[in-house]
């Protein structure tokens, strides 16, 4: 059985490889492969633009994929093993809702706040600022209710309880919001990888580092969750401690996540269950990694398709993700007749 | 090497077990005194609402005591912490949320936790420990299935190889035989009972099988109305202990039979 594991990591590997080149190769410039090859081996090309193209906009995209995909989907494995529900995933936290809470008020809501604020306001930074305040705003209410709550279930309904009241205000401000403004929030909301500068691939990093690494730590307490919280505690789990860096580890991830890169959908909910078709074992220390390969795996191959070779415009990531992941997982659970969970 | 007989694993002093509401505390069943030795079998029993389970969980640490105190190896269950207690006592729950996708082994594997490093690893002592439990149980033909693929009984086997792996003095099961026809009732006591005396572990059970009990149990916790009675069968039968248990115009206890039968 083991063997068998290895040989799905090692295909794994090829194809994240793989895909990481191919990633790099596509984009609305034509560059050949052999020139993208000897970019990233660091060696002078035919065209500085062409090396520009790659070294400052490709490269950090793809590493962007990788990030997001990777964190967004062990976000969704770690919400799915702590409330030992199959439809959970990042969003039951309502972090994503309480970033897009915070871009709203910033993008629509910003006509009120007077003249005062100027166009410098609707900068990058600012958006990462306000998507972040209004992460951490939910994560504090979330954290807060699952310190006080013995049943972990109603944390599950707290979160989507917070993402329904964040999207109530958001529609209020889109009413009233002038179409310019409207326009610019949509955008956002449609996700995108490809607006990070180097130091912002580096401050996503440093997120994805913390976040995993807590999430590595967990691992032993996950597998306890496997059995329920009773036996969990039973093993010597502390439910409440394990419960709250769970939380923060998945907030780190995909609150950073979606603060850079916007609100991406399905991929954490989606990439466990694939996983979990494929890998024949419940253990998350073998989950773990093969859920943050896939993650990459799967986004790196949605921006590709998102801009290939002949396409004008560049696709929503957003719709990509779930285009083309939706009827994936829907066959494989079609194919096996039954959920693994 | 022998312990003294009269040094108990478990005892419990003027227990009161119940729920701490916001007012009131609602008290199931009080002025419990027993104590449990290794390699007992020990039954609670009692009807519906008498506060089997609230006693476990009051035994394990779920609950605190309304009153009266609870000591393990001569010290008080409030001094250990969760992870000292998780190589003390181990369990068998009902009505739990577990992975089906797990494989019989990675189950009984999860009984190793307490003595595993950070990640979970499993070494050669780990190992040795999970395959004698599968083999305890006569499970080993079965280590690669799924959880999903099993029967009732078959699961609740796998269950109780785990608190074997983990190797811990005193089991607690709560129904283990619920959901399980009579020929796997049977089997399963009858296995605790070989478990209990070859491993000289001392496994407490909440059951209905009151019948069943009486004939395999060394000790049993018989719960009725507020208070508690505790003793051998034999004694309970003689002190009359179970001859209320039940409206007698509808179940009747026969000392002679040493068993309930309904009246018809």
């Amino acid at each position: 059985m083991n063997t068998k594991i290895w040989t799905y990591f090692t295909v794994g590997i090829f194809l994240f490889l793989g895909i990481v080149f191919l990633n790099i190769s596509f984009g609305s410039v034509k560059i050949p492969f052999s020139e993208t090859l000897t970019a990233l081996t660091g060696g002078d090309l035919s065209h500085e633009s062409w090396e520009y193209i790659i070294l400052e906009y490709r490269l950090p995209k793809a590493l962007t994929a990788i990030l997001a995909g990777s964190g967004l989907a062990l976000s969704g494995l770690l919400m799915q093993t702590l409330f030992r529900n199959p439809l959970a995933g990042p969003y039951v936290l309502g972090l994503s809702s309480g970033a897009s809470l915070g871009v709203a008020i910033l993008l629509m809501g910003g006509i009120w706040f007077g003249a005062f604020l100027g166009d410098d306001l609707f900068s990058k930074w600012a958006l990462v600022l306000a998507a972040s305040l209004g992460s951490l705003l939910v994560l504090f209410a979330v954290l807060a209710a699952s310190l006080r709550l013995r049943d972990t279930m109603a944390i599950l309904i707290i979160g989507l309880m917070f993402a329904s009241l964040t999207g109530a205000v958001v529609s209020v401000l889109s009413y009233f919001s002038p179409a310019a403004n409207l326009q610019r929030y949509i955008f956002w909301s449609f996700g995108s990888l490809g607006n990070l500068s180097w130091i912002e691939v580096g401050i996503l990093g440093l997120f994805w580092i913390l976040g995993i690494g807590i999430a590595i730590f967990c691992i032993k307490n996950l597998n306890a969750l496997l059995l329920g919280e009773r036996y969990a505690k039973s093993l010597g789990v502390s439910i409440k401690a394990n419960r709250i860096w769970v939380i923060v580890a998945t907030s780190l991830l995909a609150g950073s996540i979606t603060a850079f890169a916007g609100p991406i959908a399905f991929v954490g909910l989606a990439v466990p269950h694939l996983v979990r078709q494929v890998i024949p074992s419940n253990n998350h220390l073998i989950l773990v990694p093969s859920v943050l390969l896939a993650g990459a795996i799967l986004m790196l191959l949605c921006d590709t398709i998102s801009q290939m070779p002949g396409n004008a415009y560049i696709i929503p990531i957003n719709a990509i993700t779930s285009i083309f992941g939706a009827p994936i997982v829907i066959w494989l659970l079609m194919r096996k007749k039954k959920l693994i969970f | 090497m022998e312990k003294p007989a009269n040094n108990p694993i478990l005892k419990a002093e003027n227990l009161a077990v119940g729920y701490r509401g916001k007012r009131e505390e609602i008290v199931v069943s009080s002025g419990m005194n027993f104590s449990i030795h290794e390699g007992e079998l020990v039954a609670v029993v009692g009807i519906n609402g008498a506060g089997k389970s609230t006693l476990l969980k009051t035994l394990t640490k779920e609950l605190s005591p309304l009153e009266g105190s609870i000591f393990i190896n001569g010290v008080s269950l409030e001094e250990y912490s969760n992870k000292n207690l998780a190589e003390l006592i181990s369990v068998v729950l009902t009505n739990q949320t577990i992975s089906k996708n797990l494989s019989v082994y990675e189950l009984v594997a999860l009984g190793r936790q307490p003595y595993t490093d950070w990640l979970g690893n499993l070494n050669e002592t780990d190992k040795k420990a999970i395959l004698r439990a599968m083999e305890q149980v006569e499970l080993r033909d079965l280590s690669q299935k799924k959880c999903s693929e099993l029967s009732d009984g078959q699961l609740q086997k796998v269950l109780i190889a785990r608190t074997l792996a983990q190797d811990t003095p005193l089991i607690f099961m709560d129904e283990p035989t619920t959901h399980l026809d009579l020929y796997h009732k049977a089997h399963v006591l009858q296995l605790l009972k070989k478990l209990s005396q070859e491993t000289k572990k001392a496994i407490v059970f909440a059951s209905h099988e009151i019948n069943l009990a009486l004939r395999l149990c060394d000790t049993i916790i018989l719960l009725h109305g507020s208070h508690a009675l505790f003793g051998s069968p034999e004694s309970l039968i003689q002190n009359g202990g179970f001859d209320s248990l039940f409206p007698a115009e509808i179940i009747e206890f026969d000392r002679i039979s040493r068993s309930f039968q309904i009246r018809g």
